[in-house]
């Protein structure tokens, strides 16, 4: 019959060791059981077979190849943790730990072909190895165009029409949290007959009003571009003499394409369609369909199109209130391209040493309006961290955005400043 | 006088009395002809065919479609001639002669926006000499200008251009591809079709060229391309090709996939997001699809759905007899975003109710509805300014909004708060906008500038 021994392993701080001394040719399965169940993931690792990996939920179970003979089993638990008691199906042999509720335990394991242990953890941190926690700021790289933009077209537009009589504009564009777009104004010579119009027109263009607000489209992400999509009419007059009506849609993918010899523009090539009236004649100012050149300056573009953006993640060792128990608790708050901050509840994570952090956010509270946005969503996958010092540091993962009607993907590191 | 003179008399003045009647008869013709044409670009100024309220028209609908609006039709194909020749001198020919064109399209150091019109100018004319300077030119462009050349060089619609992009499609840079794309779903032929239907299945195609060739047969907007889109939307894998699909059936008129889009917002496995995405492609479809619309809208178990539904229809500016509906819709409506697209999409209707929708507004918890149902009926009161709800308005929503737009908030809500003074021509909300002018925050102060233009009546 094995005759258990005390063994203290001087390998590792935080060590539980269980030792199985092996003089004699043997092998089998292993099988560990956690308490509390569900409490969380611990880390194992065995020597002689080098082997490891991470335990979660009820526990599990590992195998040693014959021909051995002394097999060490640490586990990794949080600071604080500790072992509050070993159970085998030989009975109780809390009392070979080293020390009961410290974390320098140790036990000397049995040799036989299978072997039940029930380890029972207490403290802190229930069961696992310390999880990587702290503040991470993501930050979302402007000028790297490997990575979709979300763009905030809200603002004053103020020119002169490109296209037919130059005729100075002045537009308010707002642009809702589903990237929905309203639009309000003036085109220099435009009246529309939706609204009352009165003598004090002093400080307007001759034959102008102020045409009210309509929605007019929306800006989503087509094929990893951000794209804006316009439907719109317009009845009224032109010039103050001829009726005229206009209708139509347009696409534009909001890319910036340089040109050449002209380095302080970029065009952007929109595609559209439509109809427009003088006096009940169908007229057509420009093709009636087919792409479409809008060269933007640059001057302009940086002013209109808002695209940083930037997420405060935290990760914290918490302890759940009711129950006492701890956990991991990870919570962000969202700063969009329009100056909006979304604050997101706190969420139990579980740190894999295989597979890193996983969590979605998303119901976060708009700070400003105080609403639930329901809209705008973050999800970061295998996020993995090394710990530098005291400090963890993201080393993987990938991080998908979605709000403002837009979204993109790209590696987590990228976001790292 | 000679009797035998008498025949002769008659027969010199036979030529005349013809062409007296001749000249009568063409008279006649000119006048109903011209009052025909007159007559047609009234009623189709006043009451175009096809306008959903006909119940004020001047003719039935069968002659406005019939008659008129041929008439119209057709008089401003020829005028459109007219223009297009006076707008592509102004715009791309800058007084220079085609020779100059010519050189200065041939130049490298021309820059690219000037090159692009003088190569517009030479698609315009189709000459051999033009084409074949356009196509020494191209060949030999770097990628940018050649991706710029082709999209610039298919808006002509010059059909002899569609031979040197076709090659493109198989061009080894992703860009080039999409561009050529672009270029030709301008020019609309059953070749194009049948090219970009072939890669909008081809699971050897980048993700991107796939979503490129959806867009570019929803551009091309006929029944071929339309079908195309449908077969292919039922084996795509990629969601992201599924949802251009979605949209590229969207802007078709609505009669062409209305038992396509019921079909599938009606299957049980839809996808919730792929049917507001499908709603929200229906928003850049045809007027007729404004009471399938109002279906989803009002009855439709996903508010998701619903809301998207009430927003879409706020694209049809030119349906404006919904204001009864949308609000009845919005009094039966429990949730609070629903009821702000519901209130949006009443900014464009004629004769909103104020003095129903007010108390609905007012109880209004939810700020994004709140302000969406100020603009309502701030637009009531533009059309209602002397009306009862006009006096609420300044007292009780005028400070509101000003306190809105002037407290740190969401920017896009302030701006919506702005917008909703700016419609109403009362004193109180002109000095509302006064009051928001001289504030620090610029985009709201410049909105509420803008608004200070209004007229007060």
């Amino acid at each position: 019959m094995f005759q258990p021994k005390v063994k203290i392993s001087q390998a590792f701080a935080g060590l539980l060791c269980l030792l199985l001394p092996l003089s004699f040719t043997w092998g089998g399965t292993f099988t560990v059981t956690i308490k509390p169940t569900n409490s969380g993931t611990v880390a194992w690792q065995t020597t002689n077979p080098t082997d490891g990996g991470v335990f979660s939920g009820s526990g599990g179970h590992f195998s040693f190849t014959k021909n051995q003979t002394d097999v060490f089993l640490t586990f990794f638990p949080n600071v604080g943790g500790s072992i509050e008691k070993v159970m085998t199906d030989e009975g109780d042999d809390t009392a070979y730990l080293t020390g009961p509720n410290h974390n320098m335990d140790s036990w000397y394991g049995p040799g036989e072909n299978s072997k039940q242990v029930t380890v029972t953890f207490s403290g802190s941190g229930p069961v696992t190895s310390e999880s990587p926690t702290g503040n991470f700021p993501l930050t979302f790289p402007s000028t790297n165009p490997s990575l979709t933009p979300i763009i905030d077209l809200t603002g004053e537009y103020k020119g002169v029409s490109p296209f037919g009589k130059p005729r100075a504009y002045d537009i308010i564009v707002a642009q809702d949290e589903s990237g929905k777009l309203i639009i309000s104004g003036t085109v220099e010579g435009i009246s529309t007959n939706k609204i009352t119009k009165a003598a004090n027109t002093s400080s307007l263009p001759a034959n102008t009003s102020f045409l009210p607000p309509y929605n007019i489209g929306q800006i989503t992400t087509v094929s990893t571009n951000p794209t804006v999509k316009i439907k719109g009419s317009f009845t009224g007059s032109i010039d103050g003499t001829n009726s005229a009506s206009v209708s139509g849609s347009g696409q534009a993918p909001l890319v910036l394409t340089p040109i050449p010899m002209k380095p302080d523009s970029n065009v952007i090539f929109g595609t559209g369609s439509y109809v427009a009236k003088e006096n009940g004649v169908p007229i057509h100012l420009l093709p009636t369909t087919g792409p479409i050149p809008i060269v933007v300056s640059k001057t302009a573009a940086a002013s209109h199109i808002h695209k940083a953006w930037s997420i405060s993640l935290s990760i914290t060792n918490k302890v759940n209130a009711k129950t006492n128990k701890p956990y991991i608790g990870a919570t962000a708050s969202l700063t969009r391209p329009d100056g909006d901050v979304i604050t997101y509840p706190v969420q139990v994570v579980k740190y894999s040493t295989k597979t890193g952090y996983k969590l979605t956010l998303k119901g976060g509270t708009n700070t400003t309006t105080h609403l639930v946005d329901k809209k705008s969503t973050i999800t970061i996958t295998g996020m993995m961290l090394t710990k530098t010092g005291a400090v963890w540091h993201p080393t993987a993962g990938k991080l998908s955005y979605q709000f403002l009607g837009q979204k993109g993907t790209g590696d987590l590191m990228l976001f790292i400043e | 006088m000679n009797p035998d003179q008498q025949p002769s008399a008659s027969r010199q003045a036979a030529p005349h009395h013809w062409l007296w009647r001749l000249l009568g008869a063409g008279a006649l013709l000119f006048c109903f002809g011209g009052a025909v044409i007159l007559l047609s670009m009234w009623t189709e100024s006043k009451y175009p065919a096809g306008d959903d309220d006909a119940t004020t028209a001047a003719f039935t609908d069968q002659m406005r479609r019939m008659v008129t609006k041929p008439v119209t039709v057709a008089i401003g194909r020829q005028i459109d001639k007219i223009i297009r020749a006076r707008m592509d001198h102004l715009l791309f020919i800058t007084g220079i002669t085609f020779e100059e064109a010519l050189a200065r399209f041939l130049d490298e150091r021309t820059d690219l926006v000037e090159r692009g019109r003088c190569a517009y100018r030479l698609a315009r004319v189709g000459s051999p000499t033009a084409i074949a300077a356009l196509l020494k030119v191209f060949r030999t462009a770097p990628l940018e200008q050649k991706i710029f050349l082709a999209q610039l060089i298919s808006s002509t619609g010059n059909q002899s251009v569609k031979d040197w992009f076709l090659p493109l499609l198989n061009d080894a840079d992703e860009s080039v591809v999409c561009g050529a794309i672009r270029g030709l779903s301008a020019m609309g032929t059953d070749t194009v079709t049948s090219q970009l239907a072939g890669l909008l299945t081809d699971p050897n195609r980048s993700e991107s060229v796939r979503i490129e060739a959806a867009a570019g047969l929803g551009n091309l907007g006929t029944g071929a391309a339309r079908d195309a889109l449908t077969a292919a939307f039922s084996t795509v894998e990629e969601d992201e090709v599924a949802i251009q699909i979605l949209n590229s059936l969207g802007r078709f008129p609505f009669n062409q996939v209305a038992g396509w889009f019921g079909e599938y917002l009606a299957a049980p496995d839809t996808p919730a997001d792929l049917r507001v995405t499908a709603v929200e492609a229906l928003a850049y479809s045809s007027n007729d699809a404004v009471p399938f619309l109002l279906g989803l809208a009002g009855h439709d178990s996903d508010s998701d759905v619903r809301a998207s539904s009430a927003w879409a229809i706020s694209l049809y500016s030119l349906v404006q007899n919904l204001a009864p509906t949308l609000t009845h819709m919005a009094q039966g409506e429990s949730d609070p975003d629903v009821r702000r697209r519901l209130y949006e999409a009443l900014l464009p209707q004629a004769n909103i109710p104020a003095a129903q929708l007010l108390p609905l507004v007012l109880a209004e918890d939810d700020i994004a509805a709140r302000v969406a149902g100020f603009n309502a009926i701030s637009r009531a009161v533009a059309q209602a300014p002397t009306g009862a709800v006009a006096g609420t308005f300044d007292k009780q929503i005028v400070p509101e909004l000003v306190t809105i737009a002037t407290t740190p908030n969401s920017l896009n809500i302030q701006l919506r708060a702005v917008f909703a003074l700016l419609q109403a021509p009362t004193p109180a909300a002109q000095d509302a906008l006064a009051l928001i002018a001289k504030t620090e925050q610029a985009p709201v102060a410049t909105a509420a500038r803008s608004g200070l233009r209004v007229p007060t009546s």
